[in-house]
């Protein structure tokens, strides 16, 4: 068994894939393990609920358990195509709530987050506390766009491909969220809580559209 | 490049200069050295990407074990399903080539099918060597076959 799983490490991705396809549990194993913290901590990011992020996990492996010849290697990086179908759930699920943000009422969200003592939020200081704000309140694109970018490491192309829309949109989704997150920061009392946006949030700059 | 395209740059490929693009390197570089504008907005940007980095991450350490404990569902197969992945293997490393070879020999295949099944105007019958057990007879019969050679 030992030997197995040394010989499983030292695979390529190509023919971990192929082992995971005649049914290896050793191979489904070490990709599982490989790939479980990106994956979960870019689910979490996008959906901002432990348990929702644990459930797509799972479903995101086993899809790759149930089809594995999906992936082509030609087309993407095997990370590539594991995040592709990690969003692609995150999105499915946030639609299946119908919350593009998932946050309903941004004025009451606000106020507890700077109240917070959960365990979670009591080491964050103010800055973290609208930050967190901020991120929860991007629309999916954007946000998505971020993790990404920032969290998961991929060039604005990968990330492009993964979210399966044009570069450009991409990198307007990206400029967007880090002005907005800049914004929330740096000055909270610009947020609109009607829209939960900074207020000039929807107007699409002549700068924008220049230097893109 | 003015402080408006920085910011631009900073929003789109982010504060660390390995995010931004090549040709906008040495201009980057050269606007943070000569502008003090240009210096606190790179600060600003650095400290979002700090506090981001900072923010809470919950603990996933049990999930690993609850993807590998659940019991994972047979792959739908069957003797029609096995005996296709047979013929036409799935995996992507192998359909690369197999699939086109079998695309690239179907129209032969077909060619085949249809030269077997039917003549297309051309008659085989014409030819003599059918009839060769009468043309022996025919020969037999005339006395000075040769002899005019």
């Amino acid at each position: 068994m030992a030997e197995k799983l040394a010989i499983v490490i030292k695979m390529t991705d190509e023919e971990l894939m192929k082992a995971v396809h005649d049914g290896d549990h050793t191979a489904y194993k070490t990709l599982v393990n490989s790939h479980i913290k990106s994956v979960s901590r870019c689910a979490y990011r996008i959906l901002g609920n432990r348990n929702d992020a644990a459930d797509i996990c799972q479903e995101t492996f086993l899809r790759v358990w149930q089809h594995p010849e999906k992936w082509e290697p030609k087309k993407s990086k095997l990370a590539t195509w594991l995040y592709k179908i990690t969003y692609n759930l995150c999105v499915d699920q946030l639609r299946k709530h119908r919350k593009n943000s998932y946050v309903s009422d941004p004025q009451k969200e606000f106020e507890e987050i700077l109240r917070s003592t959960d365990t979670e939020e009591i080491h964050s200081t103010i800055k973290h506390k609208r930050l967190n704000f901020g991120l929860k309140m991007l629309p999916e694109n954007q946000r998505s766009a971020l993790t990404l970018c920032h969290y998961s490491g991929f060039s604005n192309k990968e990330a492009a491909e993964i979210m399966n829309v044009s570069l450009r949109a991409l990198e307007s989704s990206l400029a967007r969220a880090r002005r907005s997150l800049k914004k929330v920061l740096s000055n909270p009392s610009e947020i609109n809580f009607d829209t939960g946006y900074p207020s000039d949030y929807l107007e699409e700059t002549s700068t924008e559209k220049s230097l893109l | 490049m003015n402080i408006k395209q920085l910011t631009l740059t900073f929003e789109v490929y982010g504060s660390q200069p390995e995010g931004w693009p090549i040709d906008k390197v040495e201009e980057i570089y050269d606007l943070l050295k000569t502008n003090s504008d240009a210096i606190s907005l790179k600060k600003e940007f650095d400290e979002m990407d700090q506090t981001l980095n900072e923010l809470y991450l919950p603990n996933f350490d049990n999930l690993t074990q609850q993807i590998l404990d659940r019991q994972l569902p047979q792959r739908n197969s069957n003797l029609a399903t096995d005996l296709l992945n047979w013929i036409w293997p799935a995996h992507p490393s192998i359909r690369l080539f197999w699939r086109p070879i079998s695309a690239a020999a179907l129209p032969l295949l077909f060619g085949v099918f249809l030269g077997n099944y039917f003549s297309f105007g051309i008659n085989y019958e014409s030819s003599d060597s059918e009839y060769w057990a009468e043309e022996l007879t025919i020969l037999a019969l005339i006395d000075n076959y040769g002899e005019d050679l």
